[in-house]
């Protein structure tokens, strides 16, 4: 109930903040109108830049804001304003252009006031930011890159923008309200210096070190970290946590990663990692005895916000590692709610903790589904991809009443959400979680 | 789900934004299809003989004009500039000091001080 009354706040808070300016517009001495596209066109400028500069809050990890929802749907509510807000940045020069076909001209940086390229050049910035994050993995850009350039491009695209309004000094007159924006600039920046500061500083206080770096199936690596000089941290089963391994918690490189070890444990942490390129390919060229920092725990994920009669976990490839930490952690707990396991993988081979879970069969209300899209010759198990028919096999009647997590590809995820409308069960008792954060 | 639910209220805050910004327009311009509420202001001179408005109208002209003017064409000024009434007068009195038709760059906005 607390968690729904602070949802509540923050939506109401974050409507309000975005759209504040429209209104703060029309305080203060009367402006002439000059058309209603030329004032559509300003007030979507001025709502975007607003929309835009708050996004530095919602990636700023506080965790006040980020608990009634989990930060990953934060994040996911993050790409989504950011596709609008920018469409209504790009808005404000179309209407224009369109409805006074002379403003073409202040496109030309050689001719144009710099206020008018300070604008056009915030909107490229602008464009490299959505553009590098939807397209970031046909860009082939790497998670450190993409993320240097995100950071800088956004940072530079509000600042243009800005310079762009108070050059342009029209329903920002006088030193209130051109103090106002100033803040309102200042303060959109401040979460990156929280995230970028103040949080590295937080986690110098507690650090971890490697204990041990662990093969395992599937071109994974299991890392197993140790609190040092604190008591761990307590995190619930599906969350995740940033990871930086290395000598500074300022370092840039740090990657969201879910745990795979059970939240029973605060002596370690194990996060369960697949070669996928970048950051992951040197993954098992960790040695055990480095110093590693971790920003969280983080996430929604998890079978601890559910009071269900049993759960249904759908993975596929690397998306079993959330759902190991919560099967660990039920087994520690020695829940009697029955879990099936659906896990969808290339080949039996690559079926990361298969072992263990077949133990963990024997000691709990656990039923493991492998379905294999390349089985071998003589495998009597399923094929193909995790499909309604699949699941019909394996699941009771009274299915509905379980919660259902997805881990997986877009693909896995759209496709077994499918199969899920297709058994009928409600999308609300469907959570789903991708390992792509970007 | 929730993510779906974020997605929604995505939605819901960029219709809201778009529907606030029609509102203020609409306060500020109550006519959709008017250029500018407030015509600019009148050209305080005769035109003839003083076509190239640039050679005195600049930012850091002789009589300079604000920023926000820069990037127009020469040719655009008389579009919300136009003569006033009082050349308008003189010219009709025979005075001769207004013999250019601006009406032809700024159609409406004569017919609508011919109203007035």
């Amino acid at each position: 109930m607390r968690h729904v009354v602070y949802g509540i706040l923050w939506i109401g808070i974050y409507l309000l903040i975005t759209t504040a300016p429209i209104f703060v517009l029309l305080i203060g001495p009367g402006h002439p109108g000059r058309g209603f596209w030329r004032e559509l066109s300003v007030a979507l400028g001025f709502a975007g830049l607003a929309m835009i500069g708050i996004q530095f809050f919602l990636t700023g990890r506080f965790r006040a804001m980020t608990l009634p929802y989990g930060i990953d749907v934060v994040y996911h509510f993050h790409r989504a304003i950011s596709l609008i807000a920018f469409a209504f940045i790009l808005l404000h020069p179309l209407i224009l252009i369109l409805s006074y076909p002379d403003t073409v001209m202040l496109l030309n940086p050689v001719t144009a006031p710099w206020s008018m390229s300070a604008g056009l050049y915030s909107l490229l910035a602008f464009l490299a930011v959505i553009g590098t994050s939807v397209y970031r993995l046909a860009l082939k850009l790497n998670y450190e890159v993409w993320r240097v350039i995100h950071t800088v491009a956004a940072v530079a695209a509000v600042a243009l923008a800005c310079v762009h309004l108070l050059g342009v000094n029209y329903y920002v007159e006088g030193a209130a309200k051109r103090g106002l924006w100033m803040a309102m600039a200042v303060g959109w920046i401040l979460p990156l210096g929280y995230v970028r500061l103040v949080k590295p500083l937080m986690m110098l206080r507690r650090p971890y070190v490697v204990d041990s770096v662990t093969r395992e199936r599937g071109d994974s690596w299991s890392v197993t970290l140790r609190p040092e000089g604190h008591e761990g941290m307590q995190f619930a089963p599906g969350q995740f946590a940033w990871i930086r391994i290395g000598k500074s918690p300022f370092a840039a490189r740090e990657h969201p990663i879910s745990f795979s070890s059970s939240a029973m444990r605060k002596d370690q942490v194990i996060f369960t990692i697949k070669e996928l390129g970048d950051f992951t390919s040197t993954i098992g060229q960790v040695v055990p005895g480095s110093r590693a920092y971790l920003d969280g725990p983080h996430g929604s994920f998890t079978v601890d916000r559910h009071a269900a009669a049993g759960f249904v976990f759908l993975a596929g490839g690397v998306g079993i590692t959330p759902m190991m930490s919560m099967v660990r952690t039920l087994s520690d707990r020695k829940d009697r709610r029955p879990l099936w396991l659906f896990y969808g993988t290339s080949t039996l081979d690559e079926a990361t903790f298969q072992e263990e879970l077949g133990e963990l069969e024997k000691g709990m209300k656990l039923r493991v589904i492998y379905v294999i899209s390349r089985p071998p010759d003589g495998w009597e198990g399923e094929r193909g991809y995790i499909s309604a028919e699949i699941m019909a096999r394996y699941l009771p009647e009274n299915r509905s009443g379980f919660e259902y997590f997805i881990c997986g590809s877009q693909v896995m995820q759209q496709s077994t959400k499918v199969a899920l409308e297709k058994l009928g069960i409600p999308l609300d008792q469907v959570e789903s979680e991708s390992f792509n954060f970007v | 789900m929730r993510e779906k639910y974020s997605f929604h209220l995505a939605i819901i805050t960029g219709a809201l934004i778009v529907f606030l910004a029609v509102i203020f327009a609409w306060i500020q311009s109550p006519d959709l299809f008017e250029i500018t509420a407030r015509p600019a202001d009148p050209i305080p001179h005769p035109l003839q003989g003083y076509e190239e408005c640039e050679a005195c109208h600049g930012v850091k002209e002789e009589i300079p004009y604000t920023i926000r003017h820069l990037g127009w064409s020469i040719k655009s000024c008389t579009r919300c500039h136009a003569p006033s009434d009082i050349h308008d007068e003189a010219a009709d009195a025979g005075a001769g000091m207004l013999s250019m038709d601006v009406s032809a760059v700024h159609d409406q906005k004569m017919m609508k001080r011919t109203h007035q």
